[in-house]
């Protein structure tokens, strides 16, 4: 370098943007004066009398920087002068805020603040620290530098970790949430319970630093060969976290599902065996007890031993542990990150995997219900239609309210404003999730004393591998109201495309199994019956397959009728042979030699799992659809209107 | 349903060699059959033909409306009874035959 033309340029040069030439200067050009500049601060630091000059070259640098940020050189040159202790705190601390990387931030930036930490004042070492969290996800690795992670807990005082003293000085958020994570890991490590906290946990240190450092990689992301240079970097590393753009964006150029595969082992325990070596069925059952779950589960979504293995093992922490990493995923690629073809291809090979692990596990990872509760909000209903719906379909039973503002309403808002073939396959995703949940055995645990509720005796054996069942939920009413809702929404639909094949199927898709629930999967609940118009609607269509399935479905719900009478029936005559048997036991005490008997009286028999809604009037009306049926097909008296029960489909003469 | 009515009488009608002139036009109700058996044409009665109708329609998949009509009709569900009464004397039968077999 010339030290001549450095003094020409910096010297007569002090405000940078006021000269016109300077503007005009390429990237590259500026890059070399950013150069030159830090070689001057490094040359004046500490040097008697030239503060003036350092304050002064730093001020130039904050302007280049600011807009050209620092090449991965110039960023481990200028922090070299940090830590070379020849400033003092103030400078320091100005020269850690220029370190704005335009690409990636080499790794050896990172081991060098690590192995500083405490040869400098506090205050720089703070600066520094956070300094670090900001551009840690523009690493171009972490290999070396997760190996430091003892390091950041040997400055962390013993009484800081204590949760006893922390709970009367007041609670560090960042600590219990670290701490939440080791639990997650290893139960058996943390001990004591951890207070959940609904606030972030991890904030960004200083936002406005970030805010600067996502503008200038934003603004220079288009460089290719920079970002060429730092995907060969890359290579080799455990797993690929930084490319060039925002941070969000950097993960959705490549796949971030992980490898399974168990990096350390818990304590000194040799026994356990890592996942990688099973390689049959017959090993895993061997090994189940012993296994080694790898160290990122979220490669569950990709390894369907991993999956087996779930299956057979599920704990608390363990779906703590994938839902971290999967909830954030999903929120970053669908709300934070930018919307482009790779991201949204990225969210759907995503949406797939859950969807394949969901299919075989047969419950929905609580936290991909609670990204779809936002989502189904933005959603436009075609973007991964198939995936959303299936998963959809998997939704644990709740209350109906719950389930109407956080699903059903979204989706009827889409379902209002779509085509047909789409108000069909919301049909069919409704009967699926109907039926999910009609196998589950309410008739053998619900309490008809306790208002139709699970019994807690019952509680535990009816849960899922995630799904958790209230106590205090009516799930047969959520039912009847569903039906009723879908009944409304298929009413509408009919309105608009009478005679399309697709919302026929859909609809009465829906109405086969709601009138199948009673008998079939034996739900203890009141029919409902579909509303006339779309008995009408069907039966009277153009196509035979709709008639003909409305003919069955109605058959099917004159068969639950019939069934509830004959329990209603079943169970007066058992009541009725109860007490005869009662008033006999009575006589023959009275009768004898006037003892009673010592033994206990038999109980009543129990009432049959039946809720009441049957009026006559609603029997009367159902009647009416076969009436009607009857006396047109078979008959010859379409439309009358003057046989018992008979509407004449409600047709004006 | 209607189409499908008439393609059925169409077929029996072609069964039994009516000629065109005598075949029906028109939809297939208690009157125009008997019209047409009185006029040399498908001696079939409407009775019978619904029946044979219905089984049709079972033979093509529409499960649903002879299911219906099979368990609210009384006299369909008679039938239906005495079918399943021949049906199993058949099966009753059938062991015999087949221990006669050397």
């Amino acid at each position: 370098m010339s030290s001549p033309t450095l003094e020409q340029s910096l010297g007569g040069n002090p405000s940078f943007g006021s000269n016109p030439e300077e503007e005009d200067l390429s990237v590259e050009e500026q890059d070399l004066k950013i150069a030159l500049l830090l070689d001057r601060i490094s040359q004046n630091a500490g040097v008697k009398g030239r503060k003036p000059d350092v304050v002064r070259n730093i001020e130039e640098l904050g302007e280049r920087c600011s807009k050209f940020g620092l090449l991965p050189d110039a960023l481990e040159t200028a922090l070299d002068v940090v830590l070379s202790k020849k400033l003092d705190d103030t400078t320091a601390k100005k020269l850690v805020k220029l370190l704005l990387p335009r690409a990636h931030v080499p790794e050896d930036c990172a081991i060098k603040i690590m192995g500083c930490l405490g040869r400098y004042s506090r205050g720089v070492e703070a600066v520094l620290l956070r300094w670090l969290i900001i551009v840690y996800d523009y690493l171009d690795g972490r290999t070396k530098f997760v190996k430091l992670y003892g390091v950041a807990f040997h400055y962390l005082s013993y009484e800081t970790l204590r949760l006893d003293i922390q709970t009367s000085v007041g609670r560090e958020l960042p600590l219990t949430g670290l701490l939440h994570v080791y639990k997650s890991y290893f139960p058996d490590l943390i001990l004591m319970p951890l207070p959940l906290s609904n606030r972030a946990i991890f904030k960004c240190p200083n936002q406005a630093l970030a805010s600067k450092i996502m503008d200038i990689r934003a603004q220079w992301k288009t460089s290719s060969a920079l970002a060429l240079s730092v995907e060969a970097n890359l290579t080799g590393s455990k797993k690929p976290l930084v490319k060039i753009g925002s941070a969000k964006r950097q993960k959705l150029a490549h796949s971030t599902i992980p490898d399974a595969f168990t990096l350390y082992r818990k304590g000194q325990d040799t026994k356990n065996m890592p996942l990688a070596q099973i390689t049959s069925l017959s090993s895993l059952v061997k090994h189940i007890d012993t296994l080694a779950l790898p160290d990122q589960l979220s490669s569950i979504l990709s390894n369907r031993l991993l999956q087996h293995v779930f299956c057979l093992q599920p704990s608390s922490s363990l779906i703590s542990r994938i839902g971290y990493w999967l909830g954030q995923e999903l929120v970053d690629l669908w709300f934070w990150g930018e919307k482009t073809a790779a991201s949204r291809e990225r969210f759907g090979n995503v949406l797939q995997k859950i969807v394949e692990v969901t299919v075989l596990i047969k419950d929905l990872f609580p936290v991909v219900e609670t990204f779809l509760m936002p989502f189904l909000r933005m959603w436009n209903g075609r973007e991964h239609q198939k995936e959303i719906f299936t998963l959809l379909s998997y939704l644990r039973p709740r209350s109906f309210e719950e389930l109407y503002a956080f699903f059903l309403k979204p989706l009827q808002r889409i379902f209002y404003n779509s085509g047909s073939t789409w108000k069909g396959a919301l049909l069919l995703c409704y009967r699926r999730l109907l039926q999910r949940w009609a196998q589950i055995n309410w008739r053998g645990h619900l309490s008809p004393d306790r208002g139709y509720v699970i019994s807690p005796k019952d509680y535990k054996s009816m849960q899922g591998l995630f799904t958790k069942l209230s106590l205090n939920v009516d799930y047969m009413k959520t039912m009847q109201e569903f039906i009723m809702h879908v009944d409304r929404m298929a009413t509408v639909a009919f309105e608009e495309d009478e005679n399309n094949v697709a919302v026929q199927h859909g609809v009465l898709s829906f109405l086969d199994l709601a009138s199948s629930l009673p008998i079939k999967f034996r739900v203890p609940m009141a029919v409902i019956i579909p509303d006339s118009t779309i008995v009408y609607r069907c039966f009277l269509a153009d196509s035979g397959m709709a008639m003909s399935r409305i003919c069955g479905i109605i058959l099917q719900f004159k068969n639950a009728f019939e069934s509830f009478e004959t329990e209603q029936q079943n169970y007066q005559a058992l009541l009725l042979e109860y007490e005869h048997n009662q008033q006999e036991q009575v006589q023959r005490d009275q009768s004898g030699s006037g003892e009673s008997s010592n033994s206990l009286p038999p109980l009543p028999p129990p009432p049959p799992n039946n809720v009441p809604g049957y009026s006559r009037d609603y029997v009367t009306f159902f009647n009416s659809f076969v009436m009607d049926i009857c006396n047109f097909l078979w008959r010859s008296r379409a439309f009358n209107k003057t046989d018992k029960n008979a509407r004449g489909f409600q047709v004006d003469s | 349903m209607a189409g499908y009515s008439a393609q059925f009488v169409k077929t029996l009608e072609r069964q039994a060699d009516i000629p065109k002139e005598k075949q029906l036009n028109g939809p297939a109700s208690l009157q125009s059959l008997k019209d047409r058996a009185e006029k040399g044409g498908l001696q079939i009665l409407f009775a019978e033909y619904r029946v044979q109708y219905l089984e049709h329609l079972e033979t093509k998949g529409f499960d649903g409306v002879c299911d219906f009509l099979q368990e609210c009709i009384t006299s369909l569900v008679q039938r239906r009874l005495q079918k399943a009464e021949e049906k199993e004397g058949l099966e009753e039968v059938e062991p015999t035959a087949a221990a006669a077999i050397p």
